[in-house]
């Protein structure tokens, strides 16, 4: 009995731990396929790491729809940057139990990570202007002017 | 003999037109402001750059005219149906500098659907757009919401004869005072301080859930202004679903049924006139139509065994339904849920509450709660009028602010909108279905435009057809301004070139 154990949990061991990285559509559109599954996910955290207590919920975006992750808030602590504004956020990968519909979070499609690794630092991006910009808002400023003391002489000169 | 338009008819219209992009231009100065503030130099010269051009455009247009003439009814709605669609072009440009939408037609798009207070939104990336162009995709919500000229008329014009004109022609049919300028100043009183109240609970709820404090407070009054004006635009990609609250829900689902409540019955809450709410034909309606509409959906999904459970049917089933019914179209589901999980008749259910919107002289769009009472009390009538001896007198009244006898004329005017948006919403689904989509689909996001809802069955997206593109914005505009205006520039342009 013990050794048909032991096979068995060799031979599951793979399976888990090689979980192929599935994407947001996927998970959404086939997601009875994947209800309850030991899934990995991969993208960029994206807003803020919102701490809840002991889990925290983190919002990570695989380049085309951002999924809940809900993590262990010490866990959590592994993101130094999300991503926003001039900002890439970590890169991570989640490996956890995905839910259809979560029955602890109203419903929500969600993961529940068991574990999750940074498999690329987040950077802030240096905001450039581009010249041209600069130079069309100079342009506009000037015609601009030049149309208002055009339209400010005229009402003087038919008040006149 | 259809008269050509003179060239006075075309001064008139080309000086309000300029007042309100003068107008728009006041507006771009906040995210301008804002902008500045918060370091974000890019978008800073996006915004100046389109301030100024409105400007010009503006101080352009008024160049021909310096006095006040009386507006007709025609110079009215003409100006109204121009003034968005020049407000959609103006407003769509600091988006399109910004990177973030693919074409200045995806731009346009989003314009209008702020504008209309949609929510369909075609941008890309949304979750690294700058703070700036968030708070302008919301303000666009929240002006649109009480009306682009009307804000420019309150502001600017008093005393204006002609500005009812312009007030019916953006698709409100009520005044709350005998002036119209009052009206408008009213209806920015209550959005003022519900503005204030609703980002107050918002950021509250937002720090205790774990945002950092200025981000709950930048996120409370985006989410408010949108839900408010019944939009449905969001800082985030995920819509709603990014906060994972359910406290953030129901502050939401109270914003937008306060948005969807008439002007007038604001009026009378703020006079403590609680009765008048509870008497009203659009209250009632409307209840009755959530009541029906919520079966149908909650039938749906417990027997595709979606939602079993109440807590959460009521907690997704519930939320999408109100978000429908009141034409705000924020989502605690992704797009792709809707066709590949929630089945045909939860669907069907979202789908009938979008096409009934919320009240008059609301932020609302569709059909309208006070036209489907009205529609339903002559039905009663008729049916008694069958029953009844024939020489009995058939009496039907309602309620809305005061009794009101049901005639023939307000029966047959309130069938031809509802007509004119059942058409709407069969051309768009026609038009997408000609783009190879389904029957369901089509007609979901097509009721979606036209009743500006913005709960998106996953269309609307950056890569779908120009020609549906295009659809979805003259569906946005149209329903928004409830067709006569758009009507009486189509005319106005026929009798430009045809006429004597």
């Amino acid at each position: 009995m013990l050794k048909i154990l032991f096979a068995t949990s060799l031979l599951l061991c793979p399976i888990v731990s090689s979980a192929a990285v599935v994407s947001s559509q996927e998970l959404i559109i086939n997601a009875s396929i994947y209800d309850g599954k030991i899934i990995e996910y991969e993208g960029e955290v994206i807003g803020e790491v919102m701490r809840r207590g002991s889990h925290s919920w983190i919002n990570v975006y695989d380049g085309n729809t951002a999924i809940g992750v809900w993590v262990l808030s010490e866990h959590a602590q592994k993101i130094k940057l999300s991503g926003k504004y001039c900002q890439i956020g970590d890169r991570i990968k989640v490996r956890g139990v995905f839910n259809r519909r979560c029955l602890e979070h109203g419903g929500d499609l969600d993961i529940h990570a068991q574990q999750i690794q940074v498999t690329e630092l987040g950077r802030k991006i240096e905001e450039e202007i581009p010249p041209v910009k600069k130079k069309v808002a100079w342009g506009f400023g000037i015609i601009l002017g030049l149309v208002w003391i055009l339209h400010l002489y005229r009402k003087h000169w038919n008040r006149n | 003999m259809i008269l050509k338009p003179h060239i006075e008819d075309l001064q008139l219209i080309s000086f309000y037109l300029g007042k309100v992009t003068i107008g728009l231009a006041l507006a771009m100065a906040i995210p301008l402001v804002f902008a500045v503030i918060l370091g974000e130099f890019s978008p800073a010269y996006d915004f100046l750059i389109s301030t100024e051009l409105a400007l010009l455009i503006g101080v352009l247009l008024t160049f021909n005219k310096s006095t006040l003439t009386t507006l007709s009814w025609m110079h009215g709605m003409i100006v109204v149906s121009l003034s968005w669609l020049l407000a959609t072009l103006i407003g769509a440009i600091p988006l399109y500098l910004s990177g973030h939408w693919l074409s200045y037609l995806d731009a346009c798009f989003d314009a209008m659907s702020g504008f209309a207070t949609t929510g369909l939104t075609l941008v890309t990336d949304v979750d690294h757009l700058s703070y700036a162009h968030n708070l302008w995709r919301h303000l666009m919500m929240f002006i649109g919401g009480q009306g682009i000229v009307i804000i420019a008329v309150s502001l600017f014009v008093s005393g204006l004869s002609g500005a009812f004109t312009m007030y019916v022609g953006e698709g409100r049919e009520e005044k709350i005072f005998p002036n119209v300028a009052h009206t408008g100043r009213f209806i920015w009183l209550v959005s003022l301080v519900f503005l204030c109240l609703g980002t107050f609970a918002l950021t509250v709820c937002g720090i205790c859930e774990g945002m950092e404090p200025f981000r709950a407070f930048f996120h409370g009054l985006c989410i408010f202004m949108a839900a408010f004006d019944t939009g449905g635009f969001s800082p985030q990609s995920q819509n709603i679903l990014y906060y994972h609250s359910v406290a953030f829900e129901l502050i939401t689902v109270v914003i937008m049924i306060i948005g969807a409540m008439n002007f007038k019955l604001h009026y009378h809450l703020w006079t403590a006139n609680v009765s008048e709410i509870t008497k009203d034909i659009e209250t009632r309606t409307f209840f009755f139509s959530v009541l029906i509409t919520f079966f149908i959906v909650a039938m749906g999904l417990v027997n595709q065994g979606v939602f079993t459970k109440p807590a959460l049917l009521f907690r997704k089933g519930f939320y999408q339904l109100i978000s429908g019914h009141t034409g705000t179209g924020y989502q605690t589901v992704y797009a792709k849920e809707f066709v590949k999980q929630w089945g045909d008749l939860a669907s069907i259910g979202v789908l009938a509450a979008m096409t009934l919107g919320g009240a008059i002289c609301s932020t609302t769009g569709a059909i309208k709660m006070a036209r489907l009472g009205i529609i339903w009390k002559a039905l009663v009538q008729d049916i008694k009028r069958i029953i009844f001896p024939e020489r009995a007198i058939i009496v039907q009244k309602f309620h809305h602010v005061k009794e009101i006898f049901l005639e023939d004329k307000l029966v047959r005017s309130a069938l031809m909108i509802t007509m004119a948006y059942f058409l709407l919403y069969c051309l768009g689904a026609l038009i997408g279905m000609f783009y190879g989509y389904g029957f369901l689909e089509s007609l979901f996001e097509s009721v979606s435009a036209a009743a500006n809802v913005g709960l998106s069955c996953g269309i609307t997206s950056p890569n779908m057809p120009v020609g549906l593109k295009l659809t979805y914005i003259i569906q946005m505009w149209a329903g928004r301004l409830e067709f006569m205006s758009v009507f009486t520039l189509v005319g106005f342009v026929y009798a430009a070139i045809r006429g004597k």
